[in-house]
């Protein structure tokens, strides 16, 4: 029989395959259901899994990541916003800038005025790459 | 005066030179003994075998290179960047072979660039010029 610490090492292992999968697949449709199957769990075993290991939901990672690679090529003086919201998964400029202020507080075109130590300030609050 | 050499560092030479040779696509160019565990290793671009060459230097673990490494990592910024002539096409190819891209083709007005992780440690730009 697994014990506690053995089930949570196997979690653990998963979820960090998961989220590499995330990352190598960052710009195709990612859902719960798709997330779950690489993981090998139900979408309900998954979600709870996922969301205990990691504090937040893998729906939410996904979000959080595309904005902060988003926000990185703005850093590195992408010149098409609209063009950084469509590969970020966003259809509309507005959609975008309203999802980029509810995790930065500033909007993609403020951001783009920071100078990079400031740019960079804001990205090290996140833990991924 | 000339620039003939470049470098990156790295910390296992047999995984850099597989990883720039077999994935990049470069050239080994030198590979010489310099004592225990110490080798001199060199690759270059296959389209410029006389050209710079890039010297995979094993000081990745002393301490402020790996303090620099890791704050570059952090901050999603390349350590170096190559020229290639599409990017596109590079970052497709690239991926077919398992790369990891933290940064997809972007225009950035004069250049068209994408960055990914070399497993060595260090993220690399490969860029395309596009405009003056």
């Amino acid at each position: 029989m697994a014990t506690n610490t053995q089930l949570a090492e196997e979690y653990t292992e998963t979820v960090e395959a998961v989220m590499a999968y995330i990352r190598r697949h960052i710009q195709e449709p990612l859902n719960r259901e798709v997330l779950a199957e690489v993981a090998g769990f139900s979408v309900p075993h998954f979600h709870r899994v996922f969301t205990a290991q990691v504090g937040e939901s893998a729906i939410g990672y996904v979000r959080r990541l595309r904005l902060e690679r988003a926000a990185r090529k703005l850093r590195m003086g992408a010149i098409d916003i609209t063009e950084v919201a469509r590969a970020a998964g966003y259809e509309t400029h507005a959609a975008f800038s309203k999802a980029f202020k509810g995790q930065f507080s500033l909007t993609p075109s403020e951001f783009r005025q920071l100078g990079c130590s400031a740019a960079n300030e804001i990205l090290r609050c996140g833990d991924f790459r | 005066m000339k620039i003939k050499l470049a470098s990156v560092p790295i910390d296992d030479y047999d995984k850099a030179l597989k990883f720039y040779t077999e994935k990049l696509g470069f050239v080994k160019k030198h590979d010489i003994p310099l004592g225990p565990g110490v080798r001199w290793i060199t690759v270059v671009s296959p389209e410029e075998p006389d050209g710079t060459e890039l010297l995979l230097e094993p000081n990745a673990t002393y301490p402020a290179m790996k303090g620099l490494r890791e704050s570059l990592v952090k901050d999603g910024i390349p350590y170096t960047a190559f020229l290639v002539s599409d990017v596109q096409k590079e970052y497709e190819r690239l991926q077919m072979l398992g790369v990891e891209f933290t940064m997809e083709p972007t225009d950035m007005g004069t250049t068209m660039a994408a960055i990914f992780d070399d497993t060595c440690g260090n993220l690399i730009q490969i860029y395309q010029v596009t405009g003056g």
